[in-house]
């Protein structure tokens, strides 16, 4: 079966192109034709032609938002100044030394265990905020007092789960002044759920039904409805093949965006699945315990 | 499948072309790319030494990414330094003392004068210029006690040996309050940073507030400045015959009162300071001074030096390869032997791209000879004579053949007969009344133009590729070069990586791809950006198509046509500064001399074209050749500027020649005349 495109839908050479230049100004992440390729092949003509399949998939990668480490850095420096001015604000603080005083007082702390990538971009945000190091805690070690300002940095909340999970089994017994969970993406379901625990969101990019790829308000297929719910069966059906639990991403969150240390769970698995598939941002999974590892220790031996 | 935290650790390679803003170029980076434009075709007649030292103000002109910016700031004191610490065993000061002037850089950045106009006009309107000239005056000053202090550092000279004197000097010569109570140099310079802050807080502020603008003085230029220097060459005796430049970049976005404040500084120059002045054109900027009847003489007040003025394609093309062996031997990955040549290749195989094209078919020898009326009807004759003239091997020939028996007078079969042993006696090299003939159209007249025209009738683009190619396409202008083969290295290191590493060089439809690219977005950037941006797009899209017309005619009667013709005299106001700034920004450009308007007119006028870079855009020649060139009338002009409708062109080009001839014959390829003197 050939998909009917209209006229202005791009073809594959000009999507290419964008995508050049995406990867060269926005990703800065070594990527080239060949790796493309590669993934394209993934696209076989399972579901309808094989070169319209690969049409549509260059159609959403191109619509992917690459988070690369320079705008990790940025954005964990606007994450920090946001988080000053509703400190600022909210304590009616306007002497220099009575911030610096407020801001001895914050204990910062990453979401989820110490090896997982809320340490890295913990790493991150302590370079761009500049703040000592004896500010920094692990979750479940956090030297909290009455006085304190316990802050959780974190890439993405979407459910809104993990970071509940995080606040009721490190911080809800615990003295504290405030509660902050600074995240680079939330979504507005998270932000209320977390709200109504008393927690301050802060976040840089707010999702909504427009990121998510098939929905109705979905910005990928403003521009062209007509093809939205054939190309939502295509990625869905690949999507039960290489992930059958999460065809169209956990909780089927539809996104298209990853990181450079990481891609989520909730983007489309077409672009983040290992599973007899090549990704084109892979995803490291979590290994939650001994049971799940698979260690080939005479590799090493 | 890259995406790893590993791989974003990996050495990852820089595309050696990446900086192309000598705005935002570090000065180490300045000075490691530097290629000497002084005493070569770019700067005629002016060395570096001459530019350095020249009492007399110099104005350098020349179009957009020429390479003004570059020139100023390689003579300025942060390079200047960097030229030091190269020269291993050379002090900063014996450096500054062999090269006897120190030039301090300084942009006339647009938003930057018109934020300072505005908000000190709004303070006093007649005293705001003489805000700006405190405030000149004291960038100045703090650049040249920087200098001291930076010699003082580095132990080339002990300011406190000379400190009492020197300051007493100063107190004594200059009538300024604030320094009258200064001890050191340190003080001075205090004063000085004070002013400078107060008038940046000031300018903050003032839009909030209705606070008064009160400098604790204000400075005339040079009242500060000149006396510095003076002293400084009294107790640095290695600096007294030092020049002092300030070094003015983008002269034309200054207001008119601010140019002429420059003009009245140029005519009124000091011993020790001089200017050096960075442009666009001539025809933007006022000779006015402030003293409403002096007006700026050049070689009295002033020498003018144009860059790329009279280059030639060889000197170009031997600019841009140094240009590019600089940037080259940065990255360890492409530093190669044979440079850019090595990497782009040197001129298109435009045999091997007809035969491409062509891939043995005919249609193309079908339709030129079409052209024929006694030919068109007749199928069977049409096949003896392709049966003929055919060359499936060289597109290139077979169709001069059929060009040959078109234009013939003579019956279509002996002329077809009549090619057919021309163009073997030029492939046997042996005798024939008309070869001499068909070498000049085989390898001169028509190669170029028969590409162009049988890709059109295949449907295909002419490629574009080849260092040669890229040189006519920059047309003098390195920020082009530059750009140019930074899209191309960028298009090879997504398209054909592992090819590119390997080889060393970028395949033909990588560099046509990245040419193709860069043209477009080249042209819509600057219409986007610029005033007239819309009007300036349709005229250039118009003109552009009327050539492509030229191009796609199958008697190739004009080949390679793509320059036009119009009296400017004739346009209202409103289109000649239109016209202005197409020019200034080079989107048109007009020949630097003053040529017969077409091959049948015996009259000299104007020819411009459009920007060469942007001739993929329409598939046309980058080459300049005489011959045709298209007249447009004011309302034309007019016309073409409000919407997309391109003007017929080709057919009442063929009316005009075919009142004046009989036979087309265009021999007047590469004949220029003389300038008007």
């Amino acid at each position: 079966m050939a998909i009917d495109f209209p006229d202005n839908f791009p073809n594959i050479e000009q999507m290419l192109g964008i995508l050049q230049k995406t990867i060269e100004k926005s990703w800065k992440i070594e990527i080239d034709i060949d790796d493309i390729y590669s993934w394209l092949n993934n696209f076989t003509g399972q579901f309808c032609d094989a070169e319209d399949e690969k049409r549509i998939a260059l159609w959403i990668l191109c619509n992917y938002t690459y988070y690369n480490p320079d705008d990790i850095n940025h954005l964990c420096k606007i994450l920090y100044k946001n988080f000053l001015h509703d400190v600022i604000v909210k304590n009616n603080l306007y002497e220099e030394d009575s911030i610096e005083k407020e801001l001895k007082n914050v204990c910062f702390s990453s979401i989820g265990s110490a090896s997982e990538s809320g340490g890295l971009l913990l790493y991150h945000f302590r370079q761009q905020a500049n703040i000592s190091i004896d500010r920094f805690f692990y979750p479940t070690s956090i030297d909290s007092t009455s006085e304190n300002i316990v802050v959780f940095i974190d890439d993405a909340t979407l459910s809104g789960g993990t970071a509940l999970r995080t606040f009721f089994k490190n911080v809800e017994n615990i003295p504290y002044k405030s509660i902050y969970y600074l995240t680079i993406i939330a979504s507005k379901e998270a932000v209320e759920k977390l709200s109504e625990k008393g927690i301050n969101v802060i976040y840089c990019t707010l999702v909504d039904e427009r990121n998510k790829c098939f929905s109705d308000a979905s910005m990928v297929f403003y521009r062209f409805p007509e093809l939205k719910d054939l190309v939502k069966n295509i990625i869905k059906n690949y999507g039960e093949i290489i992930e059958h639990e999460m065809p169209l991403g956990y909780k089927d969150g539809e996104y298209c965006f990853g990181f450079y240390y990481n891609t989520p769970n909730n983007s489309l698995p077409i672009f983040w699945s290992s599973n007899n598939w090549k990704p084109i941002f892979a995803r490291k999974e979590k290994l939650q315990n001994a049971k799940q590892l698979h260690f080939a220790a005479d590799r090493y031996i | 499948m890259p995406n790893n935290f590993t791989s974003q650790l990996t050495d990852t390679f820089d595309n050696p072309f990446d900086d192309i803003n000598a705005n935002i170029i570090e000065p180490q980076k300045i000075l490691s790319l530097w290629c000497t434009p002084f005493n070569t075709g770019v700067l005629k007649d002016m060395d570096e030494k001459k530019f350095r030292t020249q009492k007399l103000p110099i104005i350098l002109q020349g179009s957009r990414g020429s390479g003004k910016t570059t020139i100023l700031k390689y003579f300025s004191y942060p390079v200047l330094k960097e030229r030091a610490n190269e020269r291993n065993g050379q002090s900063l000061l014996s450096v500054i003392k062999s090269e006897r002037s120190i030039g301090f850089y300084f942009r006339c950045d647009d938003s930057f004068v018109n934020t300072f106009k505005s908000i000190f006009e709004n303070q006093s309107p007649d005293k705001w210029l003489s805000f700006f000239e405190h405030y000149l005056e004291l960038s100045f000053c703090k650049q040249i006690i920087s200098v001291l202090m930076d010699l003082n550092e580095v132990q080339n000279i002990c300011i406190k040996s000379f400190e009492y004197k020197f300051i007493q000097n100063i107190i004594k010569e200059v009538n300024i309050a604030p320094i009258s109570s200064a001890t050191t140099i340190q003080d001075i310079f205090n004063f000085i940073l004070t002013e400078l802050r107060y008038i940046d807080t000031y300018k903050n502020e003032s839009i909030f507030s209705n606070v008064i603008f009160t400098p604790s003085a204000l400075l005339k230029l040079y009242s500060l400045s000149d006396v510095l220097i003076n002293n400084i060459s009294i107790f640095v005796a290695e600096l007294n015959k030092t020049i002092y430049l300030i070094l003015i970049d983008e002269f034309e976005n200054l207001t008119e009162e601010l140019q002429q404040f420059f003009n009245t500084a140029i005519k009124f120059s000091k011993q020790s300071i001089s200017l050096r002045i960075g442009r666009r054109s001539e025809g933007i900027v006022t000779k006015a001074t402030i003293n409403q009847t002096e007006y700026l003489r050049e070689k009295h007040d002033y020498f003018l030096v144009e860059i790329n003025k009279g280059q030639k394609f060889e000197d170009q093309k031997k600019y841009f390869t140094e240009i590019a062996f600089k940037r080259l031997c940065i990255s360890s990955k492409l530093c190669h032997s044979d440079g850019i040549l090595g990497l782009l290749g040197d001129k298109e195989d435009l045999d091997e791209e007809c035969r491409e094209i062509c891939r043995g078919r005919q249609e193309h020898l079908k339709q030129i000879l079409s052209e024929k009326n006694s030919i068109s009807s007749n199928a069977e004759l049409k096949d003896q004579i392709i049966n003929i003239i055919k060359n499936p091997n060289n597109p290139i020939a077979e169709t001069i053949n059929a060009l040959w028996v078109i234009r013939s007078k003579d019956d279509v079969l002996i002329s077809a007969q009549n090619a057919k042993e021309a163009m073997l006696a030029f492939f046997n090299k042996t005798a024939h009344p008309n070869v001499k003939k068909y070498i000049n159209d085989y390898e001169n007249k028509y190669r170029y133009s028969i590409t162009v025209l049988l890709s059109s009738i295949y449907k295909r683009k002419k490629l574009y590729y080849g260092f040669n190619t890229i040189a006519h396409l920059a047309d003098g202008n390195p920020r082009t070069f530059i750009n140019i083969c930074r899209t191309i290295i960028s298009d090879a290191l997504f398209y054909e990586k592992n090819r590119f590493f390997e080889t060393k060089s970028i395949s033909k439809e990588s560099q046509n791809r990245a040419i193709s690219e860069f043209s477009m977005s080249e042209f819509e950037n600057v219409c986007s950006i610029i005033k007239y941006g819309n009007k300036i797009r349709n005229l250039i899209l118009n003109v552009g198509n009327v050539f492509a017309e030229f191009h796609k005619d199958k008697k190739v009667r004009y080949p390679e046509t793509n320059q036009f013709v119009f009296n400017k005299l004739e346009l209202s106001d409103d289109l000649r500064n239109i016209i202005n700034t197409s020019e200034s920004w080079s989107m048109i450009i007009k020949r630097e001399k003053t040529q017969r308007v077409s091959a049948s007119i015996d009259r000299k006028g104007d020819i411009y074209y459009i920007n060469r870079a942007f001739s993929p855009i329409f598939n046309i020649s980058y080459r300049i050749r005489g011959g045709v060139n298209v007249r447009f009338s004011s309302d034309e002009i007019t016309r073409m500027m409000v919407s997309l409708s391109t003007e017929r062109k080709l057919s009442q080009q063929d009316k005009l020649e075919s009142s004046t001839k009989n036979d087309i014959q265009l021999s007047l390829f590469n004949q220029e005349d003389r300038p008007n003197e």
